[in-house]
């Protein structure tokens, strides 16, 4: 198992969001989260990367307790996200948004960056070809050199993407990636994420375009008034009749 | 302009300021001018490293300038200690402070860190006139002795290349840890803090370790002005002068390279200029800050910039029609 989470729960005062959610994903999947708005998805998210402290139950991370740690601490256990409101660095150059990504695979301390040591400048040299790489691999390579808030909001969303992948991580969260993109930026988009997952990364995606999450998963959790209702393949999914009252709501 | 083409600048610039003392060493007053702007320079590129860099404000900064002058003054003056390695220990003093400063601090944002940095300045101040034994109260220090090689003392022009060597060394330092891992820690926590802690960034860390750069900058600049001086008293190191700098970074640019430079030219000489208004020259820099932060927030550097654009326009739709 690559991570699991036992008996998570998460309150905000009287409202518990995230109620005892236990489930397990394994390496390489590409895995949906599902639930109708409010389900708890985005809260369940801030907690894998340290946003929120939960308030009950355990996250292990590769047989390590990741919860309750610090987001950059989490992210050097390989974990890297993406948001659900665009956060990139808006005044950076595409280029830049992702070679900070990159910043916990990198040593350069400050004293070696002063004096342009032959082993920072190597390493400089190697984050930039890696970067573009990246870039090319969701094709932004074109837009290098563009400060980030000029691209449109797709390009923007893949970005966030490029960025998260930058630091090679084990885990891979997207919160709703495709949301705002046109009917072709999906398509590339799935045409990514595959990508993501053969390079040897593990996704976790959070999205409410029901089409996409059958096409693209695996595996797929879902989550109704903070409770892991349902989980299985996209198939036992459209069938159970949990998720489907979930959704639709109940006969009157 | 590439690479390259910056350099060729630059060093032209360099030598051009090398040259000053050729043409115009007899100028007292420009003289005296040139070498406070370049004390300036550096003290003021610290303060952008955390101000314009990394987006933490500092309203204290006269601290690490008090703390560097005081150090080497008093080194040199009472414990005979060479001004060379005052200098020297006059940053990393003042470092030193400032990471201890800093880390409780690191939490804060906006005005909570003005406030803050405010009373780190007060609190400096306080210290200097509560220890008149070591600091000599509002007597000062005098006769703060210049640095020499050998039985050579640099003095007058001598003086005005050691701070040209220190302005250029302070800018090179500074350009390489903004264009460095370090640097873009730095502009990714003031571009977005939540997500450069989700991309691995330790903020506090690089917070405190701006913070303490920074302060090694102001804290140099200020062991360079006591001892081209020669005296300092503690009117030198009030919230007036941590208002200077940040107008300096303000005005100039924050953020860049040229920034600096250019706000401590312009800082330095209006300030020379208006001696003559006493108590009103405050009044003088509020009004520069506030028509600097509605008109010009890009400062004179981002200023120039967008009139580049705009002529350019102008030559372009001009060239179109005809």
């Amino acid at each position: 198992m690559l991570i699991s989470l036992e008996n998570v729960t998460m309150r905000f005062g009287g409202l518990t969001a995230v109620d005892h959610v236990t489930l397990q994903i394994k390496e390489k999947d590409i895995c949906g989260l599902i639930g109708p708005n409010g389900a708890g998805k985005t809260t369940l998210f801030n907690m894998i990367a340290g946003y929120h402290r939960p308030s009950g139950g355990k996250i292990l991370f590769q047989d390590r307790r990741i919860d309750g740690l610090h987001p950059y601490q989490i992210n050097n256990y390989g974990i890297a996200r993406t948001y659900q409101n665009i956060n990139l660095f808006r005044s950076m150059t595409v280029l830049e948004n992702v070679m900070v990504g990159r910043h916990p695979r990198l040593t350069a301390g400050i004293v070696s960056s002063v004096f342009r040591t032959p082993a920072q400048r190597r390493e400089e040299k190697e984050l930039l070809e890696k970067s573009m790489a990246i870039l090319r691999m969701a094709g932004l390579q074109e837009k290098a050199g563009e400060t980030s808030k000029t691209l449109s909001y797709g390009e923007q969303r893949l970005l966030e993407i490029c960025r998260g992948v930058a630091s090679e991580p084990k885990l891979l969260l997207l919160d709703e990636p495709a949301a705002g993109m046109t009917q072709n930026e999906k398509i590339e988009l799935i045409e990514f994420i595959r990508h993501i997952r053969e390079s040897g990364i593990t996704v976790l995606v959070v999205e409410h375009d029901m089409k996409m999450v059958m096409g693209l998963t695996e595996y797929i959790f879902v989550l109704n008034f903070g409770k892991l209702i349902a989980q299985g393949d996209p198939a036992d999914i459209q069938a159970n009749p949990e998720v489907i009252k979930a959704y639709l709501g109940e006969d009157i | 302009m590439t690479h390259h083409n910056k350099l060729l600048m630059a060093s032209a610039f360099t030598i051009f300021l090398a040259c000053m003392p050729v043409m115009v060493g007899n100028n007292a007053y420009l003289m005296l001018v040139l070498c406070l702007s370049g004390i300036f320079v550096v003290a003021s590129s610290g303060l952008d490293i955390l101000f314009g860099y990394s987006g933490q404000i500092s309203l204290g900064h006269a601290a690490f300038y008090a703390i560097g002058a005081y150090t080497s003054a008093i080194l040199s003056t009472k414990f005979g200690v060479g001004v060379w390695l005052g200098i020297l220990v006059a940053g990393v003093l003042a470092t030193v402070v400032a990471v201890l400063v800093a880390i409780p601090i690191s939490k804060l944002v906006h005005m909570f860190l003005a406030l803050v940095t405010i009373g780190i300045g007060e609190l400096t101040y306080q210290v200097i006139i509560n220890l008149p034994d070591l600091t000599g109260g509002f007597e000062g220090v005098r006769q703060i002795p210049k640095p020499s090689i050998g039985s050579y003392v640099i003095d007058g022009i001598g003086y005005y290349y050691v701070i040209l060597a220190f302005v250029v060394v302070s800018l090179v330092v500074k350009q390489r840890i903004v264009n460095s891992r370090i640097g873009r820690a730095f502009i990714a926590i003031r571009e977005n803090t939540d997500a450069a802690n989700a991309m691995g960034i330790n903020v506090t860390y690089y917070k405190t370790m701006a913070f303490a750069t920074s302060a090694l900058f102001t804290g140099i600049a200020g062991a360079l002005y006591a001892h081209y001086i020669g005296f300092i008293s503690p009117e030198s190191f009030t919230l007036d002068q941590s208002v200077l700098f940040l107008t300096a970074v303000l005005c100039g640019g924050m953020g860049t390279f040229l920034g600096p430079i250019i706000g401590s030219l312009v800082i330095i000489t209006i300030n020379e200029t208006i001696q003559t208004l006493g108590s009103y020259q405050m009044l003088v820099y509020g009004i520069f800050i506030v028509v600097a932060v509605i008109y010009v927030p890009e400062g004179l550097v981002g200023a120039v910039k967008k009139m580049q654009g705009h002529l350019l326009k102008v030559v372009k739709n001009f060239a179109d029609k005809s």
